[in-house]
C-alpha cells in the first residue's frame, strides 16, 4: 500500500490597510507564506517593498494584493501614495 | 527624524513638493477673484490692479504644480492607469488650471484693449473657484488631510 504524503496547506496571512496604516504593521511568517493586503480605507493605497521586490498597483477600497515570500529575510514596505505608511514582513 | 530646516530634506522629500506647491495657485486665484469682485463692486482701479497681478501669479504657479503632480504620478505610481479619486483629482486639476489660465487671458486681453472687462468673466471666475475647491477637496482626501478621525 502506498500512502501519499499530504502536502501541508500553504500558509497565508492578511494585512489590513485602514486609516492610513498597515495592520499589523509588522508580521513574522514562515517561508512560503502568501501575504494578502486588503485596502479597507476609502483612499487609494499601494504596497511597495523598499527594494521593489514586490509592488502592487493602486488599490482602491476592498481591492487586494498578494505576494508569496519564498526566501527568508526582512521585507520593509511602504505606500507610495503616502510614504509615511510603512510596514515590515519578516520571513523565517 | 529628518531635520525640517535642512533644505535637502525639503527638496528631496518623496513627492512632497506637489502638496506644498498647490497652495500657491489656490491662494492666489481665490485672492485674485476676491479682488476682482471687489473691484467690480467698488469700481476701484487699485483693486482691479491687485486682482490682475494675483491672477498672473496664480496662472504662473499652476505650472510647477502640474509638473510636480505629473512627476508624482509618473515616479511614485510609475504612470499606471489612474482611476477613482486619483483620476478625478487629475481631471479636475486639469480643468482648474485651464480655467485659471482662461481667467488670466480674459483679464490680460481686457487690459491690452484698455476697455472694460467683460462681465461674463465673473461667472468663469465663480466656476474656477468651484473647480479649485473640488480639486483641493479631492487632493485633501488623497493626502489624508480631509480624512475622518
Amino acid at each position: 500500500m502506498v500512502v501519499k504524503a499530504q502536502q501541508a496547506p500553504a500558509a497565508s496571512m492578511e494585512v489590513k490597510i485602514d486609516n492610513f496604516s498597515f495592520g499589523p504593521a509588522a508580521i513574522t511568517v514562515p517561508v512560503g507564506t502568501t501575504v494578502t493586503w486588503i485596502n479597507r480605507d476609502d483612499i487609494p493605497h499601494t504596497v511597495v517593498s523598499d527594494d521593489k521586490i514586490f509592488k502592487s498597483k493602486v488599490l482602491d477600497t476592498d481591492e487586494k494584493f498578494s505576494y508569496t515570500f519564498s526566501k527568508p529575510g526582512t521585507y520593509p514596505y511602504f505606500c507610495s501614495v503616502h510614504p509615511k505608511m510603512t510596514g515590515k514582513v519578516v520571513v523565517q | 527624524m529628518p531635520n525640517p530646516f535642512d533644505p535637502q530634506t525639503a527638496l528631496l522629500a518623496k513627492h512632497a513638493q506637489h502638496v506644498v506647491l498647490i497652495h500657491f495657485p489656490i491662494a492666489l486665484f481665490i485672492t485674485g477673484v476676491a479682488f476682482d469682485y471687489a473691484a467690480q463692486w467698488t469700481k476701484h482701479r487699485g483693486l482691479a490692479e491687485a486682482a490682475y497681478y494675483n491672477l498672473v501669479l496664480a496662472a504662473a504657479s499652476t505650472l510647477p504644480v502640474l509638473v510636480s503632480g505629473i512627476f508624482a504620478w509618473q515616479l511614485q505610481l510609475e504612470g499606471q492607469k489612474l482611476k477613482g479619486i486619483l483620476l478625478m483629482h487629475l481631471v479636475f486639476a486639469s480643468l482648474s488650471s485651464i480655467t485659471i489660465w482662461l481667467v488670466w487671458w480674459v483679464h490680460s486681453r481686457g487690459r491690452r484693449r484698455e476697455g472694460a472687462l467683460p462681465s461674463y468673466r465673473l461667472a468663469i471666475e465663480f466656476v474656477g473657484i468651484a473647480l479649485v475647491a473640488l480639486t483641493g477637496h479631492l487632493g485633501g482626501f488623497l493626502s489624508g488631510v480631509n480624512s475622518a478621525g
